[in-house]
């Protein structure tokens, strides 16, 4: 695991090479062989939620597929960075507030995307929806080697949003371009983006992410 | 494509009709008759649910009719090792796995049911769909190339895996598989 650390104006952990070479190409492989699991993403939640141009990317929901974890090369991987990995955990632990809060989680919630086709995209949004579930956000990426999509790039902001938009342009914006087997740590109330991504339209050259909302139950 | 350059091999038309029939009714009689065959079932946690079977006289005698077939499509000489009968079940997945020694050549072989791809992680790291037809063979490196299923949409499929080891290879002392 490679670390960059970015304090300001919000603190931020980037992690290369956070699997080995071999997982790595294992979750890909995995999520291909997915396909027929994912389906267009819906935002707002219970009752309301719907799909819409606010977020047009795909997803699929691991945490259901799989009743057992360790079926999944992804679900066993995350869970045993979470669990056993003392090099993540004592950086987790040690890093600025909000996400040395990782260290007293006990829950995650774990989801894959795939952007791409003609610039799929999420608008401006943040991930918690509540104060316990949802903490810290650990984005990791994984597509084919070369990278077979455009844009993509994750922005986060300390301004507040309102319907998808940065209320304060003044703030600075942090734009991270994804690189394969790299994972992003952040607050999950943290305002953030995912620009238009293009890709050939076959699945497999797409850009996937796994979301992990770390948190409290 | 070839089993010594790719390690594996799709093989359409391994056996017949009648094979697949009479594997097919050998399955059914040791699922829903309880049939002792001389081999025994197994809990595999691969597939917890879903009717296992390890060896058996009749899958023995199958597998030593299939082996000139597997030698031929292999270009290797072998030994046989054992064999295994499963019918899947509804939300079934097999994880992403390697095998063990006695299973260096292996061979799942499609009985019918509702279609469930196989996919194998190839040499170059890439993962290939395949799609197999009643009959049809895949003939892999079980202990080199990982391979799974993701979940199973239908309602029932049936599979017979036969297992061998090169003869002279690091794996001969598998034959049989006498010694775990």
């Amino acid at each position: 695991m490679k670390f960059e650390i970015i304090y300001e104006p919000i603190p931020v952990i980037i992690i290369r090479d956070l699997f080995s070479n071999e997982v790595n190409k294992k979750i890909l492989a995995e999520s291909i062989s997915n396909e027929k699991e994912f389906s267009y993403a819906v935002t707002g939640g219970g009752d309301k939620e719907k799909v819409s141009e606010f977020r047009t990317n795909l997803v699929a929901f691991y945490d259901n597929m799989y009743d057992d974890r360790t079926k999944s090369i992804l679900l066993e991987s995350i869970d045993g960075l979470f669990s056993n990995n003392d090099e993540f955990k004592e950086s987790m632990a040690s890093a600025p507030y909000p996400i040395n809060e990782f260290a007293h989680t006990n829950y995650h919630e774990t989801q894959v995307s795939r952007y791409g086709d003609q610039g799929q995209k999420y608008n401006y949004h943040i991930d918690a929806f509540d104060s316990k579930t949802r903490r810290v956000t650990m984005v990791y990426y994984f597509n084919e080697e070369p990278k077979p999509y455009t844009g993509g790039i994750l922005s986060v902001t300390r301004s507040p949003i309102y319907k998808g938009n940065p209320i304060d342009k003044t703030q600075k914006v942090i734009d991270i371009e994804p690189e394969n087997n790299m994972a992003i740590i952040f607050g999950s109330h943290v305002p953030h983006r995912v620009s238009p991504t293009t890709s050939p339209s076959d699945f497999n050259k797409g850009r996937f992410s796994v979301n992990c909302w770390i948190g409290f139950r | 494509m070839t089993f010594s350059k790719d390690g594996f091999l799709i093989v359409r038309n391994l056996i017949t009709s009648e094979e697949i029939e009479r594997l097919n009714i050998h399955l059914s009689d040791r699922v829903e008759k309880g049939v002792d065959d001389g081999g025994y079932t197994v809990t595999c946690p691969q597939a917890v649910g879903s009717p296992s079977f390890y060896g058996g006289d009749l899958m023995k005698s199958f597998q030593v009719d299939l082996l000139p077939r597997i030698e031929d499509n292999s270009k290797l000489d072998l030994y046989k090792t054992y064999s295994f009968a499963r019918t899947y079940k509804k939300d079934d997945i097999l994880a992403m796995h390697r095998d063990r020694p006695a299973c260096e050549v292996s061979v799942t072989i499609d009985l019918g049911g509702d279609k469930w791809p196989i996919w194998i992680l190839d040499r170059y790291e890439n993962p290939v769909k395949v799609d197999l037809n009643p009959g049809d063979g895949l003939l892999y490196r079980g202990c080199e190339l990982s391979h799974w299923r993701s979940k199973f949409k239908g309602d029932k499929h049936s599979q017979v895996f036969v297992h061998y080891v090169e003869k002279g290879g690091p794996n001969a002392w598998a034959k049989d598989d006498i010694v775990k």
